[in-house]
């Protein structure tokens, strides 16, 4: 299903991205992916976290320009070209992917589209198993598809 | 060659000229152009207290400002039927400053830029490539004159296309380039990409350099890289474009037209009247002029002038090399650029706070202007391309402005130091000038 994550606009200058990261730490809240974009001046670092609306707070009060945002989560078999036939289902059906990241320490994937609503239909149609927010976030479950 | 016999007076002589021409232009201008008199009323002075140069400190000083307010024609002495030439230079924002020249204007500025470019050396036998832009400044049109009267062949090739320029330049047999130094440089290095040794392979001997201050180091690459000689010289719009100083071949300051113009310099905070050797701002007085005669301008350069005669055998008063500005105003890459021009581009464009900082540096020998601004939190979105879009928006903006290419670069909200004084709102990188 669709996932909240936070994306944080970044001069490109060293320590900034510990900064965003030492921020979330001092209260706890657990990365679970990170995606950052080699830019030249500045970048966005998106991030999953356990706790979003708290880390997005935080991060405000801390001074950082900050948004969340929706991003699909698609579990995929961890097998060659798997991740190949989820861009070709989106492609088939002329929907763009902006970017793409991992989620960590299972074969999840995070995408955003320029069509999240449509692309989450032909996904599920084409066989993937769409993850909800509540379910990324307990490594516990074995199924993490509903 | 000395071209005027003017340029061999006596101090006395060059006084006695000069106070007569103060008193024809203080008469004149208070009894042609409102803005003169009304000013002169306000402070009591009627045309006949200015009998000598000491009398000059009692009148007032003319600013940008003063040319800017009065857009376009406000300061003109002469009904414009008899103007025969217009020309403007870069305003802050909006409108330009525009000057204008009769029939005998016109005259005498190619006289003096005769004179000027034969001061620096150049002969009959030169074959002179003027890369200044022609078109409203007065660089382009003012050289050109004054060229082809010294008796130079004038290439008026203009700026731009280098290829093209180093190809008429080895065909034509260019000897004497004007340009503004950084182009020369840039040419320099534009002819060593091309596999030409501007030093070997060209017959460029002089250079006449101006519309930037530029350093002595700066002049030492040029005369290697080329194999010439650099000079430099001065002039503004506001007094009529280039011919009011130049170098000769002794490189020791440039020799001022004095019986044109008066040069004060003046203490650069209480704006008293400084004497020769000492730093202060560069005030010019016009005495010959007939459209637009200029009372006390303040060039807002910073130089010294100096009196002794000269090896070259002229007695005329030279000025320094520029070494700086009293006001806030940039030149990059010749052209003249103030900050409150992009703070007003930037007010225009949603999505980016007021706060901002301009970048100059020098990238081989072209400056560069960065301009960094902060990101409004409410406009960012989670996409890069908006990101990028808002930068070159603000960029295509600020080149319409200010007809010189600045880089934007986007920083995060609150990064720009706050201040409750005068805010640091330019860092120039750009290697000193001396």
């Amino acid at each position: 299903m669709i996932a909240r994550q936070i994306s944080v606009f970044l001069e490109n200058r060293p320590g900034r991205l510990s900064d965003v990261l030492e921020e979330l730490a001092a209260v706890g809240i657990n990365l679970r992916a990170i995606a950052v974009a080699d830019t030249t001046d500045f970048g966005i670092m998106r991030l999953m976290v356990d706790r979003p609306d708290e880390a997005e707070a935080r991060l405000k009060a801390a001074g950082f320009t900050c948004t969340i945002n929706d991003v699909i989560s698609v579990e995929i078999p961890d097998t060659p070209g798997a991740l190949a036939k989820v861009t070709r289902t989106l492609a088939n059906e002329g929907i763009n992917v902006n970017y793409l990241y991992p989620f960590s320490r299972s074969a999840l994937l995070l995408l955003k589209t320029d069509d999240n609503r449509r692309a989450v239909e032909v996904l599920s149609r084409a066989g993937f198993s769409i993850v909800d927010e509540d379910h990324l976030y307990r490594p516990e479950e074995e199924d993490l598809t509903k | 060659m000395i071209w005027d016999k003017n340029e061999q007076l006596s101090r006395d002589e060059y006084r006695a000229i000069q106070e007569a021409g103060l008193r024809r232009t203080v008469q004149y201008a208070y009894d042609r152009v409102p803005f003169y008199r009304r000013k002169m009323r306000e402070i009591g002075i009627e045309p006949g207290d200015i009998r000598h140069l000491e009398d000059l400190r009692h009148l007032p000083l003319t600013t940008k400002d003063d040319l800017r307010h009065n857009y376009p024609f406000g300061l003109f002495a002469t009904d414009l039927e008899e103007v025969v030439r217009l020309h403007a230079s870069s305003g802050t924002t909006g409108k330009p400053i525009v000057v204008g020249y009769t029939a005998r204007d016109l005259e005498i500025w190619t006289d003096l830029v005769a004179r000027m470019v034969t001061l620096a050396g150049v002969t009959r036998k030169d074959v002179a490539q003027i890369c200044f832009g022609y078109g409203l400044f007065t660089g382009g049109f003012g050289l050109h004159y004054g060229l082809e009267r010294a008796g130079a062949t004038v290439i008026p090739s203009s700026s731009g296309n280098t290829e093209k320029q180093l190809m008429l330049m080895e065909d034509f047999g260019t000897t004497v380039l004007v340009s503004t130094p950084s182009y020369a440089l840039y040419m320099a290095e534009v002819a060593q990409q091309m596999g030409i040794d501007p030093a070997k392979d060209l017959n460029v001997k002089l250079g006449l350099f101006g519309g930037e201050p530029w350093s002595e180091s700066m002049r030492k690459e040029i005369e290697a890289r080329w194999g010439m000689t650099a000079t430099d010289n001065y002039g503004l719009s506001e007094i009529g474009g280039p011919g009011f100083a130049g170098e000769c071949f002794c490189r020791c300051g440039m020799h001022i037209a004095e019986d044109h113009f008066i040069a004060e310099i003046l203490d650069r905070d209480n704006f008293q009247p400084l004497g020769p050797g000492e730093y202060g701002e560069l005030v010019i007085t016009t005495l010959t002029k007939e459209a637009l005669p200029i009372i006390r301008y303040r060039t807002k350069d910073i130089t010294r002038l100096f009196t002794e005669p000269c090896a070259c055998g002229r007695t005329t008063m030279r000025m320094e090399k520029v070494t700086g500005r009293t006001d806030d105003m940039l030149i990059i890459r010749g052209v003249n650029v103030f900050p409150s021009q992009i703070e007003s581009v930037l007010m225009e464009v949603k999505g980016v706070s007021p706060f901002y900082q301009l970048v100059v540096d020098r990238q081989g020998y072209l400056d560069t202007l960065e301009v960094h601004v902060e990101l409004l939190p409410d406009y960012f979105t989670d996409n890069y391309a908006d990101l990028k879009a808002l930068e070159q928006q603000i960029e295509k903006k600020l080149y319409a402005v200010l007809s010189v290419t600045a880089r934007v670069k986007l920083l995060e909200y609150n990064s720009i130091e706050r201040t409750t004084g005068k805010a640091k709102r330019v860092i120039d990188k750009r290697p000193k000038l001396i």
